[in-house]
């Protein structure tokens, strides 16, 4: 535990002690009676034998010094006569004359705690404190153990300014003509009031790239931008609009907001724990819901109930229905580790909802009650009940398994489970072949020609090695005669899917136990069934044969918080950082809202709406979304509270308040996309299923995904085996909920650019589209600009271009094996493609 | 206009955890806003180190303590009786039939200290007064995969950090060339299952893998990416250039921006990387009498942890923080006779090698030796229908031992039962020697805390104490 929590722990101790006081007195008053009667000899035996045993061992976690020092361990103190008799969270520690009862003996014979932890006491000693026991315990230390517990207020935390309700408030009036909408009169005040100004607009063509980035994560092709930026020249607001209308309608749309959001829904397709690792085909399917739930700009709220509750709403077909299952995939996807209870899936699903949906760590109320947050333990195991009865399926595992949408026959099953077994051995079979290929190449000191076919390369072989490699190709094309037949006798589809099932416990809907301190050998309390108190002043009303889960649902889907916590989500997506820059915790341990009052209105919209689409495009139709990423010649004017001049760097260096546009790096997948794009051969229509089962069954060959074509949202997410360039560029680990991914620039990335299968093979693709364009006739000047035009979507100044012509030029004397030049060319476009300029998204 | 009122009570506590504690500051800065200063900046430790670098060396499949560090005389006196416990529990697998089994091994003593080491260790037996024994390891596990993982994140249930990455993440580099967390051919699914993983802290605390050490450079290369398959090394220099030429001009155009600045120098320091990968596994500056010394032939072949281990030498020169080497096959579970003999004889002379090379070059002070698996094994033999005995899994009570700087050599501290079981005295937990290992290197467990999802995380979560006892 950090210094920073125990000093603010401590800073708001007085209130909460003061709470307990009177409670405890009650306690001290029966048990001073208790002792009496106890002889001299009593009291010696403890001095001689007990006491010093306590000082030695217990005191140092057990102690009111333990507590001052924030050691203090299973809220038991020892040293006082009070104290031990009161005992901790488990109980009484000592209970005179009762041996069966003191749990201080059954922990230091090791018979349920283990103490002292660090070794057992010798026999002797531990006969000692039996005998005293059975003495009844003399104990002559009097003075009062206070256990200084927080106590929550629950009332209090709904004032919190995050689980209030919402508060929009009309934009204020600003004396300025920058604002144009609603959005720039929040942002501008602020700025006004911290003696800052927006910087220029962005130009059109910045603009035009950061819009495709931002809306669907690929780049302008150069026809598209020159479109954008002639038709910006007539009306740039008009022009805006319509391209802004086009990129939402988008079918990459989907692709690109729903991978924001498998980021925190720790989307995997495997269960990935060190025994238990099953692949999960199926859950597939909720990638696709998720993709699509955007695409058709599903309203929020229901696209929040579904995936907490979707099994339980009504549908009105079979397919609605099934694919509202799908969507309880949320609450089966994460990782069920080996050995693992109950009670550790349900806080990973408590998790994912708390963090994703609300911005809170419900899960460490499961051992405490939160240290911050108004989420007392009862209220963990108040929402656990409800969980409890609802996932896993089978009761003895804790690994997801398939769930059955419909009545299935098992030999059904089982062809669908050997077709996709199939096309693991074929697809095997093809990249292993592949790779002895690229092998026995290697060993003469080749490298396999993208460009040209396998035929061709092997016939660089001679020999034995050429037969060894034509015995390669002929098992590659014989795999792919079957995949093919494959392909159209189609896939034997089954309706199964990773998601979540309504069963009860043995047929009856039960609450759980508070397990304290999250020891699940050590019950207390049951609680029942519920909603975090914290969220709504009226108890959820649930029936004796349901979990709860849907009216839980539809509290979340209709929270002020889980708009407030989205609408940031989609501001941090658009700007590089949230309104809140920790967009998973809302909490008090979060950071406050640099402009709350934009935020309330971002959310209240939202929550008006229940429309994402509509969100970004206000957002994206905002001047302040347009600024200019530069950071402006100009000085500030000297209003300065410092009553000097100054530059905007020096007065808000992070830009949290926005007076520019924030450099953005690329991330993983629109980078890799933008590579292929550049290169010309991404394939931009979605993979239907068959494709993507394929991927799914051959994730574990790294060279086999550098040479895939989709684009890389499409990619496997199989948990412990990344592709590398997910693992270089800061994919989120797919075990933790990720609202906000890291961007360091680190030596592994300049590392898988430089030298990566992908981006070698990647560049020679796009010199040869160079070197093809316009029939092969275009001047070596132009094929320059059409580099530059296709990687950083602008011209090349004259002296990029000479620079850029020198470089093939030196290439080119050295390497006159009869390619036609092409390595030079493959040479600078992998350079283009490395510069930082394609890296980051202005 | 109104914006939202916050109450003092609830900027106390955002400022808190924000960016207000002084003490919490230099490590969040990573994390925090500051994203200018390369995240691999060396830092410094809370306080002042007694080593810089770990070499871990980790024997999977867990090695048994009572037949090489854990001397048992007792047993010999239970030898064919059921365990004298209610029940063995606690991490051993356990079998309802099995004995009690002494070692068949020959346990002598050592050097000054006269530590007990079993002779299946005779060279390492010379350095019997560098070793500190801890034979009071323990933790909550007996299988293999969650031991791996708790004995390098000191939590098996959930993804967490490694420890190496914590390290990384509190200390930063001391290589302008290399990565400052490396770990040599760990098994596949080491990897898979997080053991090296950086978890919720930036990726950039990853552990860099290298395989494929010591095939003699037949395989592919030993980190992923770190060749080019096409340009020399000058052509590639050429085309960097044009790169850095580009980013200065971008760097020009948008006057100071540290993300450009980190982008230029990520290229640089992995470029030299490429070069230092090869130089590193060029053992032909090595005298004769070195590689000797490792079981290593003239031709660079010997042993695969031979090999590492000389590896590990010279990452522990090129300023690598955390160097992890590893030797499979420990787990004996039948036959242990000649399974120990063999699996003995892979590391015991070049852990010994390793040793005096590392005294020889002035390095020994600076670095901390830690040897062990991911558990030890039962007291009792686990198949009785096994003519050639073997040991069961056991997390109950097992050996690790450090050496190097800081450690007080030739001490056996902590003990098992006096039948080997369960840890019985000066307990030390999978915790206790993390939070050791991070004291000796400067860093307070507590203190080395990261804010993920609402909570501080460390190392040793909300346990872990420093075992001072074992220190100098």
């Amino acid at each position: 535990m950090s210094d920073t929590m125990n000093y603010v722990r401590r800073a708001l101790l007085p209130v909460h002690a003061a709470t307990g006081r009177s409670a405890r007195l009650t306690i001290a008053a029966i048990f001073c009676f208790a002792s009496q009667g106890s002889a001299d000899q009593g009291t010696d035996f403890f001095e001689s034998r007990i006491r010093p045993v306590l000082v030695e061992k217990c005191y140092g976690c057990h102690s009111a010094k333990a507590q001052e020092a924030g050691k203090l361990k299973g809220e038991l103190l020892l040293d006082t006569q009070m104290g031990i008799r009161k005992g901790g969270e488990s109980g009484p520690a000592v209970v005179p004359k009762n041996v069966e009862a003191s749990l201080l003996l059954a922990a230091i014979r090791h018979e349920s705690f283990e103490m002292p932890p660090k070794g057992k006491l010798p026999n002797q000693v531990i006969e000692d404190f039996v005998k005293w026991v059975e003495m009844g315990a003399p104990d002559p230390r009097d003075g009062r153990s206070v256990l200084k517990k927080d106590l929550i207020d629950i009332e209090a935390g709904r004032k919190f300014w995050s689980f209030r309700p919402l508060q929009p408030t009309a934009p204020p009036n600003v004396s300025d003509n920058w604002p144009r909408t609603d959005i720039d009169h929040f942002v501008f005040e602020t700025l006004q009031q911290n003696g800052l100004r927006p910087v220029d607009d962005a130009d059109p063509t910045t603009l035009v790239r950061r819009l495709y980035f931002d809306l669907i994560g690929l780049p302008p092709t150069p026809e598209e931008i020159a479109a954008f930026i002639k038709s910006a020249t007539t009306n740039r607001q008009a022009a805006t609009e319509s391209l802004v209308d086009q990129l939402l309608d988008s079918p990459h749309f989907g692709e690109r907001w729903g991978r924001h959001w498998l980021d925190v829904a720790r989307y995997a397709e495997n269960n990935g724990a060190p025994k238990q690792n099953a692949l999960w085909p199926d859950a597939l399917k909720y990638r696709d819901y998720v993709i699509d739930a955007f695409n058709n700009d599903e309203p929020f709220n229901q696209f929040v109930l579904e995936q907490i509750a979707g099994d339980l709403l009504p549908a009105e077909s079979e397919q609605e229905q099934q694919q509202q299952v799908v969507a309880t995939g949320l609450l089966a996807l994460g990782m069920k580790p080996d050995a693992g209870t109950r009670m550790e899936v349900i806080a990973e699903q408590t998790d994912v909802i708390g963090r994703g949906f609300l911005g809170i760590a419900i899960g460490c109320a499961r051992c405490h009650d939160h240290k911050f947050d108004p989420v007392p333990t009862r209220d963990f195991y108040a929402l656990a009940g409800i969980l409890f009865n609802s996932v896993p399926k089978d009761q003895n595992s804790h690994v997801s398994r398939s769930r059955h949408l419909a009545k299935l026959d098992k030999s059904d099953i089982k062809k669908y489970q050997d077709y996709i077994r199939g096309l693991s051995t074929h697809n095997g079979t093809i990249n292993k072949s592949r790779a002895r290929i690229d092998e026995l190449l290697g060993k003469k000191g080749l490298q396999f020609d993208p460009l040209q076919s396998i035929e061709e390369n092997i016939n660089q072989l001679e020999g034995n090695e050429r037969q060894k490699a034509q015995q390669a190709a002929a098992d590659i094309e014989k795999a792919q005669a079957s995949l093919k037949k494959m392909r159209s006798e189609g896939i034997p589809e089954v309706a199964l899917a990773i998601a979540v099932e309504e069963t009860g416990f043995k047929r009856k809907f039960v609450n759980t136990r508070i397990q304290i301190r999250g020891n699940e050998d050590n019950l207390g309390d049951e609680v029942p069934r519920g909603a975090l108190q914290v969220l709504t002043t009226e108890p959820l009303k649930i029936g004796e044969d349901e979990s709860g889960r849907l009216q839980f649902g539809k509290l979340v889907s209709s929270h002020p918080l889980t708009y407030r916590v989205m609408a940031n989500r989609v501001w941090h997506h658009l700007f590089g950082r949230g309104i809140v820059r920790t967009v998973d915790n809302f909490g008090a341990l979060g950071e406050t809202p640099s402009h709350p009052a934009l935020l309330e209105m971002l959310a209240t919209r939202l929550h008006e709406s229940r429309s994402v689409k509509s969100l970004i495009r206000e957002i994206v139709l905002s001047r302040t979304y347009q600024l200019s990423s530069d950071v402006g010649r100009a000085l500030l004017p000297v209003n300065q509270p410092t009553g000097k001049s100054a530059r905007p760097t020096e007065v808000d260096p992070d830009n949290a308040l926005v007076w520019r546009h924030s450099p953005r790096r690329r991330d993983a997948e629109s980078l890799r996309d933008a590579i292929l794009a550049a290169a010309g051969t991404l394939e931009r229509t979605a993979p239907d299923r068959w494709q993507q089962l394929c991927y799914h069954t051959t994730a574990q060959d790294l060279d086999a995904m550098a040479r895939a074509r989709h684009r890389a949202m499409y990619l496997p997410v199989i948990r412990g085996m990344l592709p590398d360039l997910f693992a270089a560029f800061n994919f989120p680990p797919p075990d933790l909920v990720i609202g906000k991914r890291e961007t360091p620039s680190v030596p592994t990335q300049a590392l898988f650019l430089m030298n990566s299968p992908l981006v070698i093979e990647q560049s020679q693709f796009m010199a040869q589209r160079l070197l093809k364009a316009e029939g092969g006739t275009m001047k070596d000047e132009d094929r320059v600009v059409l580099a530059y035009k296709l990687t950083l979507g602008r011209q090349p100044t004259g002296d990029e271009v000479s620079r850029s012509l020198e470089l093939i030029a030196d290439w080119q004397s050295e390497n006159e094996d009869g390619r036609e030049g092409i390595d030079g060319w493959s040479a600078f476009c992998q350079a283009l493609l490395c510069s930082a300029e394609f890296r980051f998204v202005e | 206009m109104t914006t939202t009122p916050i109450t003092r009570r609830e900027a106390l506590r955002a400022s808190a955890c924000g960016f207000g504690s002084l003490a919490l500051a230099a490590l969040c800065s990573d994390a925090s806003a500051k994203e200018s200063q390369s995240p691999l900046a060396a830092k410094q430790p809370h306080f002042t180190p007694k080593v810089k670098r770990v070499i871990f060396m980790f024997m999977e499949g867990g090695p048994s303590h009572v037949d090489t560090f854990d001397y048992k005389p007792t047993l010999a006196k239970h030898e064919g009786k059921t365990p004298p416990y209610d029940q063995p529990r606690a991490g051993s697998t356990g079998h309802k039939d099995s004995v009690m089994q002494p070692s068949p091994f020959k346990f002598s003593q050592h050097g000054e200290s006269g530590l007990w080491i079993s002779d299946r260790f005779p060279n390492l037996a010379k350095h019997a007064d560098d070793l500190c024994v801890i034979n009071s390891m323990h933790h909550e596990t007996g299988i293999h995969e969650p031991g791996c993982v708790m004995m390098h994140t000191g939590e098996f249930r959930f993804a967490r950090p490694s420890m190496g990455s914590w390290i990384t993440y509190g200390l930063g580099s001391e290589s302008n060339d290399l990565p400052a967390y490396m770990v040599v051919n760990p098994r596949d699914r080491n990897e898979s299952n997080g053991c090296f993983s950086s978890a919720f802290l930036p990726a950039v605390y990853d552990a860099t893998i290298m395989r494929n050490v010591g095939d003699g450079g037949k395989g592919p290369p030993p980190i992923r990416n770190v060749r080019n398959p096409l340009w020399t090394s000058e052509q590639q220099r050429r085309q960097l250039d044009f790169v850095q030429a580009m980013n200065r001009d971008l760097q020009q155009r948008r006057e100071s921006d540290s993300n450009i600045d980190a982008v230029i120098e990520s290229y640089e320091r992995a470029f030299r990387m490429q070069t230092a990968v090869p130089r590193l596994l060029d053992f032909s500056g090595e005298t004769q009498k070195t590689l000797q010394s490792y079981g290593i032939n003239a031709k660079g072949q010997g042993g695969p942890f031979a090999i590492q281990c000389l590896l590990a030498r010279r990452l522990a020169e090129e300023g690598v923080r955390f160097i992890e080497i590893s030797q499979g096959g420990w787990d004996h579970h039948n036959s242990l006779l000649k399974n120990m003999t063999g699996s003995s004889r892979n590391v015991d002379q070049p852990i010994a090698a390793l040793i005096g090379d590392l005294k020889q070059r002035g390095l020994w002070k600076d670095t901390l030796l830690v040897w062990g698996g991911e558990f030890g094994r039962t007291p009792a033999i686990e198949d009785m229908k096994d003519k050639e005995f073997g040991r069961d899994h056991n997390g109950a009570g097992f050996t690790y031992w450090l050496a190097g700087g800081g450690v007080r050599g030739g001490l056996r501290y902590g003990a098992t039962d006096e039948l080997g079981w369960f840890a019985a005295e000066n307990k030390v937990h999978v915790h206790d020697l993390h939070a050791t290992i991070l004291h000796l290197l400067g860093l307070d467990h507590k203190k080395l805390s990261f804010r993920y999802g609402g909570r501080d995380y460390t190392l040793t979560d909300v346990d872990g104490e420093v075992v001072s006892e074992i220190l100098t």
